[in-house]
Parts: structure tokens; C-alpha cells; sequence
């Protein structure tokens, strides 16, 4: 067999080992600046999901850092249209697949970029990491609690690593804050709010909750398109009827795929909270919603869902078209207030929060966790904690009440039903691969 | 308010009377009833609705779910879903498990009768939840036994784990201590994950510790990334060491240094930082800039002598050093690179003299001075700040240097001060004036604009936001931004200030940005606008020109092909349609007048009524009703009547909505039975009343005399009626149409109760007895059946006793 980059780096760990004597920044991210890096350092990755992000520059992306190999969807359009703009902008060749266990298995693909539908997330990480692939999987997650425990237990078990795709915790003007996150979690961590806190999110703190991504009742069945392989659309998902109001962009108003605005933008939203509270490693105990009744297969909207922590912190989430009236505090402690825009009823707070030591440095390179094998800023463990409180929500949504959680366990406290929400039914064959 | 179903069939009966509740509603009318509140509203009218509907399954869950029909053009099964999920929620909550077991049931039999494949599996789907907790098992992962004997590493990884888990501690730490010799990366670090989640850092860390001189180099760095997660105190002397090294093992070491902290790792990472510049002095900037303790004295020693003074300027800056102030300024003195920066991280109120001098004389840095200068100011209130700034001010002549830091005052003074020297031909005066923060501005930017066109440019869009921001009075505001439309030049000025007006929930606002809607630059803002002010608009919108805007708008959008834009299309179509919807006050006719008819409701205020005023509620010009079932849900006249012609409008909002008009009724009663009667109020066409009895549809004398079926209009569009009681006599008519004419003593040959005195009456075509029936006088009413009916326009002529 002819010795390519690829099974030498694959049977000699020595190869791996080799990195760690070159100086770091050739491939570190330092000061943003893109460095030479030798072809044999180069990582590879592939797309699963060519549609809407997955064609994005978060994912659709070749550099010498690393380089797009191959491609996967179920829809001929988007595959055609992706093997066009791997020519067109990166002039590669990009190897297609119509069935992702090809892609996961292909032994030239470094890092899996899960760009689907969230009902396949988990299957497909798993599925990685069981590959030996690193894994970039678009958000929400995973859109059972169930699934996000599986996830962090593959990833775990066959020692990957795992990106989750939402980065407002570690870069980014956090929507209405209209700052990072980092001098949030410095005025937490100062204390100077008192305790417990309550953070509202919510059109009035600057957070949309995009109600127009609500599901249709009554659908009518329609062929299936030629170019789509709807069987495989579906995968673990419960077979019904092809509308195309189920598949590519509005999918997530239907409880089978996601879970509307708040399988959207809650964990863009939510993660980050997690962080500033310092709860990555915990979980709300109770979670109350206040909403019309939901249709069992169609997402409709909320007009409040309330989660509480064992110490009393709460997290508020507002629907569109119910803020809460007047001047909105994003944060509000027992001894201040903190609104949009970072303004807080604590006197010259931004000089107080300077002279405190920043947050403590996480690795938010990518690619640079998967080279020196130290978890990415926000991972599988962080990742699924986060959207377990997404998860939580559309729990509650859907039984129509209250719901108590046992941060331990992971499981609600008292409530079948809601228990079965946590692990839901999946198709053959899928689900002997979980 | 009446029960829907009543079947008189042998079975049937036994069955019915069995299932009848507390408010003695058969299951049917307990279906009909859920079925009309779905989707319920809130968790209250859930309740209700559930508890209802689970308390007579199974027979209510089999005849749910046999209203389903095989999705198609047409079919809404949606409530049926709805109610179906609903209960079984509602049953699976353990404060409510009673009729579990008939739920369960019900959708059993219902699923075994089912036929069509969709549907059926939607019931299997439920049955779930009703099942015995029997949870999806985690599918357990294959083992493999040793972790050296296989070629790849993720398996290696997940016996690895498997073997920790299990092994005894001496064992499992051999094997980590093999593992930190494998030469892959991936899987040494996977064990050392592995080995802390079972052991604890206190255990591995002096094994660490012990390991680390002889380790390979990149198990030296997995180590130091190790120690520095972990803040392993007693590895302060390893990273101490390694900092000393270069390359990968150095930035680890340092980034380790920075979390585990202490006085000699800190004061070695400022050694380093003062170092001549390298990447290890890049690293260390990260690591103290979150070191935890106070670092401030090293870095004042530090920056005395150190090569490297650019990097501890900028940590001292990070980190509000006010000690360092000396230090950077006479740097800055010296004329070191980038030294102005950094003074406004350390400069405070006892610097304002020696910063505003180096100011007034600066050719360069400015902008970093100007920064500076505020820095020392910024925490006074505005009107200090303006004073000690002014005093600058006043003792130089080159003043242009501190317009910037006057601007940030953001007083009212200061917007003078900045106009009068614009005036004498300032140019960093406008810049002032751009800047800001205070709405006096405004006007001198809108002068500026309308006297020199060549500025509209620069200033406009300053002006636009000034107004947006703090203009609080609408009309006002609308003025502005008409002013900055008349001027605007460009397609973004235009867009900008219609995006502006969007945000003033007023008709005139809407109406001027509507005449954009033409404008080739700024339709879609204009659209936007125009919705925007729409939806949020609290004003009376009902004219030409409202829909007119709105018809416009929709067209713009859907010109653009856009996925959202479709949104915002249907967004309009809702809006219009509320609009052609909205009622004005009734007035009586000429005729109606000189006949003598009395307006009971004319769209204002139900002063002409008496009852239940939460259920029934004056809205737009409607009334809209939502109120139960039952002996309160209704409103009655505030007099009796004997002989009248009723008169009003109606229509639904809902699928299958019900209320009634009761007649000749005493108050608190059920006016089809203990009143003369009710003529039905019912959309009858929704699905769910396909079976409906003739005397039950909409305009029958209800169980009493039978109507023609009607075709009602399509939901939303208001309906005419008039009942005329005479005697014993009811006419009913609709949109025009006679379809009630007839004698109640006559139809029921004079039988209003059975004869023998039981339940159930040969003579009524419902088989019940209406005790009511010869009443000679008693009120007119509106008979609550639940939510989804409106009626406006109600009137009433009082023939009295006259036949």
C-alpha cells in the first residue's frame, strides 16, 4: 500500500507527536494572523449537511490550516451545488457522499462538521466520534436530553474532541449587551450584584425569539421531489407524510426536528448565560412555562418559560409579543440591575470591572484543541448542559406544566411522561446506533 | 348553550345517561365542548377542557379520534390532535392520573379501528406515554479488552476507560502511567482525562508531579496543560522551570502559570513580560491580564527597567495600574511608541493638569490624549466635567485639541460652547457637535444641513439618530424626520430616516412613510415602516388610505422573492384583514326608528344588558363573548319582554363556536328548557357537527322546532339575523332567509313535559322536557357557549302584548 500523509498519520502516533516540537505558533491563533503551515500539518474535514449553515464560512471553509475534503446530503441540489462552490472557491475536488456513514467512515477526514437538522446530531457525533473524527456540530446540540448524554459519553469514551457551534460565551457582541460576554462574567463573578440573580431574555434585552419558525397543522401530503431522499431526511425521526414545509429551512417548526425559535436561538442564548452564572456544571431544578397549548407534532409559540436553579437563580425567557413592559434589566441581583447596552445602576462599573483580573483563558481555537487535545470553550460537557435547559423547555411545552429536575440524575423528578421525553423513540436502524 | 348531540337510540341512551357529568352534558356534547376550546389558551382552560374529556374516556377518546380523517386538501384533523395529545398530557400528570387507564384504552381501541396509516400511528404515538415508564436502554457500547491491541486510537481510548473504571487503583494508575508514555497525543490525554474523573487531581497530581522530568516532551505539555486546568499548587516549581524553556512547552507553561497563580510564578510571568519581545512575552500579557491577586507594585518596579515596556504598559492599562501613571507618562514623554495610549487605562482626576497641558501642545497622539483626558474626568457628573475641561480651555488659544472631550460632556454648555466655535470656522467643533451626546445638537446639525448641501452628508445621519434617540414627543419627532426626508440625498439618508419613523406607533407617521412607498431608493423601507406602524399602532385605522399603505407595502414585499419577506406579507394580509374586519357604531335605520326599535348595543357599552359582563366584553365596536356554559354564562335585557322582533348581527371567529338567543327565559336557568326556548347560534358547518340533528343547527328553536341547514359565510364575516316572537310563534331569519317558522305548542302538540311525568317526552322532537316553553314573558339573552362568536348591532322592538 502506498504510504500516503493520511495512513502514516493514522498508524504512527510519532506523526501526531511531531506537532508538539514545532513552535506553537505555527499553528496557534496568534494575534489573528494566518500563518504558513506545512502540508503535513494540515487537518482535513467534511461537511454532513450542505443546505442553509452548512454552506455558510462557519463551516463551508479551506485553508491551509485545514482543508475541505468532502461533502454529504440527501438532497441532490444542495450536494450539486456544494461540489460547484468547492471548484468555484476553493478549486477542489470535493468528494460527495449521499449517505453520511461514508463520510464519518472515510479515513481522510480529520474533523465531521454535523450541519443537519437536529435530529440527527447525535447520531451522527456519536456515530464520529466512534470513527475516531473530532467533531464540529452545528447547534442546538442534540434535541433530546437523552441524546446530549449519549453524545457526551461517546465523545468521552473514544477520547475526541467536540466543538459545539455557538460561540457567544467566548467571541462576539452578545446580542442586546452590545459587549462580549467577558465583562458580564466579571460583574457576576465581582459579586456587586448580590445573589440570587435573575436574567431575563427577552425582546426587551435584546433577544428575538423568531416566532415566525412555528410548524403548520394540517399538513397536505405531497410527492416527495425527485432530488430528495426523504427516507433518509428523516432518519430516526418518525415516518410522516412529505410537505416541504417539513424539511430544509422550516423544519424547525416541527417537535420531531427541533423546536422553533427556542431550539433556534436558545442555546445562542442560553449557553452563554451558563457561563456568566458559573452553572456549566449544573442544571435548573424546575422549569414553568406559561403558553397556549402545543400541537403534538406542529411547534407553536410561548409566551413565558421560567427556569430555576437549586440557589435560586433564574433564567426568564420572554416570547415575542410578551416583554415584560418599561425598562428591562437583563441581570437583576438584589443589589443592582445591568439593561441593554451594558448599563448598570452600579456607578462607573466599567473601571471597577477593569481593574478586576479578566476571565480565565479558554481555548477557542478549534483547531488548536484538536492538535494539543484540551477542550475546546465550549464542548460536549458545557454544550449539553446548555441544551438541556433548551431541551427542558420544549419538555415542558409540550406536557403543558411545570416540570422538576434532578440535576444529579439528569431525569425529571415525579413525571413519567416527561421522563420519556428525555430518551425518545427512534427508526431502525438508527436506533441500535445510539 | 345547548347539547349538541342528543342521540335517542337503545344502546346509546344507556350509554349516554352513564356518561353524563355533573353539568349533565353527554359525552358527546363534552367532545363537542372540548373540541371548540382547542387549542386552549392557557393551562387554566386546559385543565378544564382536559378534565372533561379524560373523565368520560373512553368513549370520548374513541369518538375523537373517529372524527380523524386521511390528510388532505381540506382536512383539519388539528383539534383532534390537539385534544387527543391534550388529554393524554393531562392524564400523565401525577396530580391528575385518575382516567389514565381510559385514556389508554380509548386510543387502543381507537388506533385498533383506525385505518388510515398517519393517523394511526399519531394514536400509537400516545399510547406511549400511558404505558407502564419503560425507558429507550442505552445500547451498550462493545467492549474491548486491551487497550494495547488495536491499531486505532479511539478504541484504544474506550477500553482504556473501560479498564479504569474497573481496574483497582494500583492497576488503573499503571496503566495511566503507561499511557503518559504512548507516543499519541490523543490517546494520552484521553487516559489522563479518564484517570482524573475516577481519581481526583489530589491523587494523580504527585504522580504527575513525580512523572513529569522524565516524560517525553509532549507529555510534558499535556502535564503542564494538566497542572494549569487543575491549579495544582504544588507544580508551581515544574511550570516555574518550563517557563524557562521554548517553544510549545514554555506557552504551557506560562498559560499555566497565569491559572495556578502565586507570587513566583507571577513574578516570573512579569519578568517575562518585560522581557525583550517574543512570543513568550505575547503569552504572558494573557496569562496576567486574568492572573488572580494584585500584580500592581511588580509592574510599577518592573516597568522602570524593563526591556520590553510596551508589553507592561498595556497590562497596566488592562488592568486600571493607577500606580503606573508615573511611569507611562514619562514614558510618553520620552516619546514612546504607543506609551498616550495606554494613559487613559491609568490616568485619573489628580492627572487632569498634566494630561490637558500635554494636550494643548500636542501635535500628535491626540486622539490618545483626548481619551486620557476624559479618563480623568469621566467620573465626575456632567456638569464638573464640563467645568474642569472648560477651565482648559479658557487658558489656551489653541483650543481645537479639546472639542473631542468637550463633546463627551454631553452638556448643554458645551453644545454652545462647540456652535460658537463651528460658527468661527472650526471644523473639530462640528466634529463635537457630530459627537455629541445631547439633542440641543440637533438643531445646529439640521441648520448646517439646510444651509450648506455639500454637509448633508456628515451631518444628516447624526441628526437622524439624535431624534430617533431622544425625541419623546411623536408629533415632534414625525416633523424632524420629514424635515431629514425633504433634504435627504441619498438612498441611505431615505432609508434611515424611514426606519426612524418606523418606531412612531402613529397614523400620520404611517401615512408619510406610506408616500415612499413609490420611491425607488426607499420602498422597502418605507414598506417596513408602514407594517411596522401598523401592527403597533393604538389609533382608530380604519380608512381607504390604511389599506391602501398596507396593499402597497405587500407588494413591495413580495416583489423582493425573499423567504422572510413572505413573512412580512401575511404579516399585512393579517392586518388588512383585521381592518375590513373592524366595526363602526350602529346606528337604527329610518325605518327601524319610526317602527320604534330600541338599540340595546350599538358598539360602545352593554349599559342595555345585565349578566355575565367579564364573558361578554365591548371590543371595537363588537361584542366579544367569551363566555362558559351553563346557568351564568349569559346576559340578559335589563327588562322582560313578552312579543318582540330581535335583531342583531353575528359571526364567528372560530371554528365550530356556539352561543343562543334565549327567549322569554327567567335569569340563571337554561332558557332551551326553563325559558320559552333558544334559537341556536352554531357554526354548524365545522367538521366536528357533520351528524348535527336539524334541530339542532344553527336558527332552530333547539330541540323544539327544526331549521334549514344554512351555508354560513366563511369565518370572520358578519351574518344578519332577526327572531320575531309572537304568541306562540317563532320566526327566525338569516342573512335574509326565512328558515324558522313555526308554533312551539304545535310541534309539540301541546306536550312541552311528558306526559307521565318521567324524562323522557314522546311528543318534543328531542325527547326532553321543555317546562319552559309557555312562558308569557321573560328576558332576551345571550346564551354563553364559549369563545368564538362576535355580535354587534343589536336592537330590539317591544310589541307588548299585541298578537
Amino acid at each position: 500500500m502506498k504510504e500516503t500523509r493520511r495512513s502514516f498519520l493514522k498508524k504512527s502516533a510519532a506523526g501526531l507527536a511531531l506537532f508538539t516540537i514545532l513552535p506553537r505558533n505555527v499553528f496557534g491563533a496568534m494575534n489573528g494572523e494566518k500563518k504558513y503551515t506545512a502540508p503535513s500539518d494540515q487537518l482535513t474535514h467534511g461537511i454532513i449537511g450542505v443546505g442553509g449553515i452548512g454552506m455558510s464560512n462557519l463551516h463551508f471553509f479551506s485553508n491551509d490550516r485545514c482543508r475541505l475534503v468532502s461533502v454529504c446530503d440527501v438532497d441532490k441540489d444542495h450536494l450539486d451545488n456544494a461540489i460547484a462552490g468547492g471548484k468555484e472557491k476553493f478549486g477542489e475536488t470535493l468528494k460527495s457522499y449521499h449517505d453520511w456513514r461514508e463520510l464519518v467512515h472515510d479515513p481522510n477526514v480529520d474533523i465531521v462538521d454535523v450541519a443537519t437538522p437536529s435530529h440527527w446530531h447525535a447520531l451522527m457525533s456519536i456515530e464520529a466520534a466512534r470513527a475516531g473524527k473530532d467533531i464540529f456540530c452545528e447547534k442546538p446540540m442534540t434535541r433530546t436530553i437523552g441524546e446530549g448524554q449519549k453524545v457526551v459519553d461517546a465523545v468521552n469514551r473514544y477520547g475526541r474532541m467536540f466543538r459545539l457551534d455557538t460561540w457567544f460565551r467566548f467571541k462576539d457582541t452578545f446580542y442586546g449587551l452590545g459587549t462580549t460576554v467577558e465583562p458580564l462574567k466579571k460583574l457576576v463573578d465581582s459579586g456587586l450584584l448580590g445573589w440570587p440573580l435573575t436574567v431575563r431574555i427577552s425582546g426587551a434585552t435584546g433577544f428575538a425569539w423568531k416566532f415566525y419558525w412555528t410548524g403548520k397543522e394540517n399538513l397536505v401530503p405531497q410527492p416527495v421531489p425527485e432530488v430528495l431522499d426523504y427516507d433518509m431526511w428523516l432518519g430516526p425521526a418518525p415516518y410522516k407524510p412529505y410537505n416541504p414545509h417539513r424539511v430544509h429551512q422550516t423544519f424547525r417548526g416541527y417537535w420531531d426536528y427541533e423546536s422553533g425559535g427556542l431550539g433556534d436561538m436558545g442555546q445562542h442564548y442560553i449557553d452563554p448565560v451558563q457561563y456568566i452564572l458559573g452553572k456549566d456544571d449544573t442544571f435548573p431544578v424546575k422549569v414553568e412555562v406559561d403558553a397556549p397549548q402545543q400541537h403534538p407534532d406542529a411547534v407553536g409559540i410561548w409566551r413565558k418559560i421560567t427556569y430555576t436553579y437549586e440557589d435560586g437563580c433564574k433564567i426568564i425567557l420572554e416570547g415575542e409579543g410578551f416583554e415584560s413592559e418599561g425598562k428591562v434589566p437583563y441581570i437583576e441581583g438584589p443589589n443592582g440591575k445591568l439593561y441593554k447596552g451594558f448599563e448598570c445602576t452600579i456607578p462607573n462599573i466599567m473601571d471597577k470591572l477593569n481593574a478586576m483580573p479578566d476571565p480565565e483563558p479558554r481555548v477557542t481555537d478549534f483547531l488548536e484543541s484538536v492538535r494539543t487535545r484540551q477542550k475546546f470553550a465550549l464542548n460536549e460537557v458545557n454544550g449539553h448542559h446548555s441544551c438541556t435547559i433548551v431541551n427542558m423547555g420544549s419538555c415542558a411545552l409540550r406536557l403543558g406544566r411545570t416540570l422538576n429536575f434532578d440535576p444529579k440524575t439528569q431525569r425529571f423528578i415525579n413525571d413519567d411522561a416527561a421522563n420519556l421525553l428525555i430518551n425518545q423513540p427512534m427508526r431502525e436502524p438508527w436506533a441500535s446506533m445510539m | 348553550m345547548k347539547k349538541i348531540f342528543t342521540i335517542i337510540a337503545s344502546l346509546a341512551l344507556v350509554f349516554s345517561v352513564y356518561a353524563q357529568d355533573a353539568r349533565q352534558r353527554t359525552t358527546e356534547t363534552i367532545v363537542a365542548d372540548v373540541l371548540a376550546a382547542m387549542p386552549a389558551q392557557d393551562a387554566s382552560q386546559f385543565n378544564e377542557q382536559m378534565k372533561d374529556l379524560a373523565a368520560a374516556a373512553p368513549e370520548s377518546i374513541i369518538k375523537v379520534a373517529k372524527m380523524m380523517k386521511p390528510a388532505g386538501e381540506g382536512v383539519r384533523n388539528s383539534i383532534y390532535e390537539y385534544a387527543l395529545s391534550g388529554v393524554v398530557s393531562y392524564v400523565t400528570d401525577p396530580a391528575h392520573k385518575d382516567n389514565a387507564t381510559n385514556v389508554l384504552m380509548g386510543l387502543q381501541q381507537a388506533a385498533e379501528a383506525c385505518s388510515d396509516a398517519t393517523n394511526k400511528a399519531f394514536l400509537e404515538s400516545l399510547e406511549r406515554y400511558l404505558k407502564p415508564a419503560e425507558d429507550n436502554p442505552l445500547i451498550p457500547f462493545q467492549l474491548v479488552k486491551d487497550p494495547k491491541k488495536t491499531d486505532s486510537v479511539q478504541d484504544r481510548c474506550a477500553a482504556a476507560r473501560i479498564c479504569i473504571e474497573t481496574y483497582p487503583e494500583a492497576k488503573g494508575m499503571k496503566l495511566l502511567r503507561e499511557a503518559l508514555k504512548d507516543e499519541n497525543i490523543q490517546y494520552r490525554n484521553a487516559v489522563l482525562g479518564y484517570a482524573t474523573a475516577k481519581y481526583g487531581t489530589e491523587t494523580l497530581a504527585p504522580m504527575l508531579i513525580k512523572t513529569y522530568p522524565k516524560a517525553s516532551s509532549g507529555t510534558q505539555i499535556d502535564l503542564l496543560n494538566w497542572f494549569g486546568n487543575n491549579k495544582i499548587a504544588s507544580a508551581a516549581d515544574i511550570v516555574y522551570g518550563a517557563m524557562a524553556e521554548d517553544g510549545d512547552i514554555a506557552a504551557a507553561a506560562i498559560c499555566a502559570a497565569g491559572k495556578i497563580g502565586g507570587e513566583k510564578l507571577g513574578k516570573e510571568l512579569i519578568n517575562i513580560l518585560g522581557s525583550a519581545g517574543s512570543a513568550k512575552s505575547a503569552e504572558a500579557l494573557t496569562a496576567l491580564k486574568s492572573f488572580k491577586g494584585d500584580i500592581q507594585d511588580e509592574v510599577v518596579n518592573a516597568l522602570g527597567s524593563a526591556a520590553n515596556k510596551e508589553g507592561l504598559m498595556n497590562l497596566a492599562a488592562a488592568r486600571r495600574m493607577s500606580k503606573a501613571y508615573p511611569a507611562i507618562f514619562k514614558e510618553y514623554q520620552k516619546g514612546e511608541a504607543n506609551a498616550a495610549k495606554y494613559l487613559a487605562g491609568v490616568a485619573g482626576t489628580q492627572n487632569i493638569q498634566e494630561i490637558g497641558n500635554a494636550l494643548a501642545t500636542a501635535k500628535s497622539s491626540v486622539p490618545e490624549l483626548q481619551n486620557a483626558l476624559y479618563s480623568c474626568i469621566h467620573t465626575f457628573a456632567p456638569q464638573e466635567q464640563y467645568s474642569r475641561v472648560k477651565s482648559l480651555i479658557d487658558k489656551v488659544s489653541a483650543k481645537d485639541n479639546f472639542y473631542a472631550v468637550l463633546a463627551r460632556t454631553g452638556t448643554d454648555l458645551a453644545v454652545e460652547d462647540l456652535n460658537k466655535a463651528y460658527s468661527n470656522g472650526s471644523q473639530a467643533a462640528l466634529n463635537g457637535l457630530l459627537e455629541i451626546n445631547n439633542f440641543k445638537a440637533a438643531p445646529i446639525l439640521m441648520n448646517i444641513a439646510k444651509s450648506d448641501a455639500s454637509k448633508i452628508g456628515t451631518v444628516l445621519p447624526r441628526y437622524i439618530d439624535q431624534v430617533n434617540a431622544y425625541e419623546q414627543n411623536l408629533d415632534k419627532k414625525r416633523f424632524d424626520l420629514k424635515d431629514a426626508l425633504e433634504i435627504a440625498n441619498t438612498k441611505a439618508l431615505k432609508i434611515k430616516a424611514l426606519n426612524a419613523l418606523a418606531g412612531i406607533p402613529t397614523m400620520k407617521a404611517f401615512l408619510l412613510a406610506g408616500q415612499y412607498l413609490d420611491d425607488k431608493d426607499a420602498s422597502y423601507a418605507a414598506a417596513n415602516a408602514v407594517k411596522n406602524i401598523a401592527n403597533k399602532t393604538t389609533e382608530e385605522i380604519n380608512n381607504a388610505d390604511y389599506t391602501a399603505n398596507l396593499e402597497k407595502a405587500a407588494k413591495v414585499f413580495s416583489s423582493t422573492g425573499n423567504a422572510d419577506d413572505g413573512y412580512a406579507v401575511k404579516e399585512i394580509e393579517t392586518l388588512l384583514s383585521k381592518a375590513r374586519q373592524s366595526s363602526p357604531v350602529s346606528q337604527l335605520t329610518e325605518e327601524e326608528k319610526k317602527q320604534g326599535f330600541e338599540m340595546l348595543f350599538d358598539g360602545t357599552n352593554l349599559d342595555k344588558f345585565q349578566g355575565d359582563k367579564e364573558g361578554y366584553t365591548p371590543v371595537n365596536g363588537v361584542i366579544q363573548v367569551s363566555a362558559g356554559y351553563g346557568s351564568t354564562g349569559n346576559l340578559y335585557t335589563l327588562k322582560e319582554y313578552r312579543n318582540f322582533v330581535y335583531r342583531f348581527e353575528f359571526r364567528f371567529t372560530k371554528e365550530g363556536a356556539n352561543n343562543g338567543v334565549g327567549v322569554r327565559t327567567p335569569q340563571g336557568v337554561d332558557a332551551a328548557y326553563h325559558g320559552m326556548c333558544e334559537v341556536q347560534i352554531l357554526d354548524h358547518d365545522a367538521p366536528m357537527y357533520a351528524d348535527l340533528h336539524e334541530y339542532q343547527v344553527h336558527g332552530s328553536v333547539y330541540g323544539v322546532i327544526p331549521a334549514k341547514r344554512i351555508k354560513h359565510k366563511p369565518l370572520g364575516e358578519w351574518e344578519t339575523e332577526e327572531i320575531r316572537v309572537e304568541g306562540n310563534h317563532v320566526k327566525v331569519t338569516v342573512n335574509g332567509e326565512v328558515i324558522v317558522d313555526g308554533d312551539v305548542r304545535k310541534a309539540c302538540k301541546g306536550h312541552n313535559v311528558a306526559p307521565d311525568g318521567g324524562k323522557v317526552n314522546p311528543y318534543t322532537v328531542d325527547h326532553k322536557n321543555h317546562p319552559g316553553m309557555f312562558n308569557k314573558k321573560g328576558y332576551v339573552s345571550f346564551c354563553g357557549h364559549g369563545e368564538g362568536v362576535e355580535l354587534r348591532n343589536v336592537r330590539i322592538l317591544d310589541l307588548g302584548d299585541k298578537k
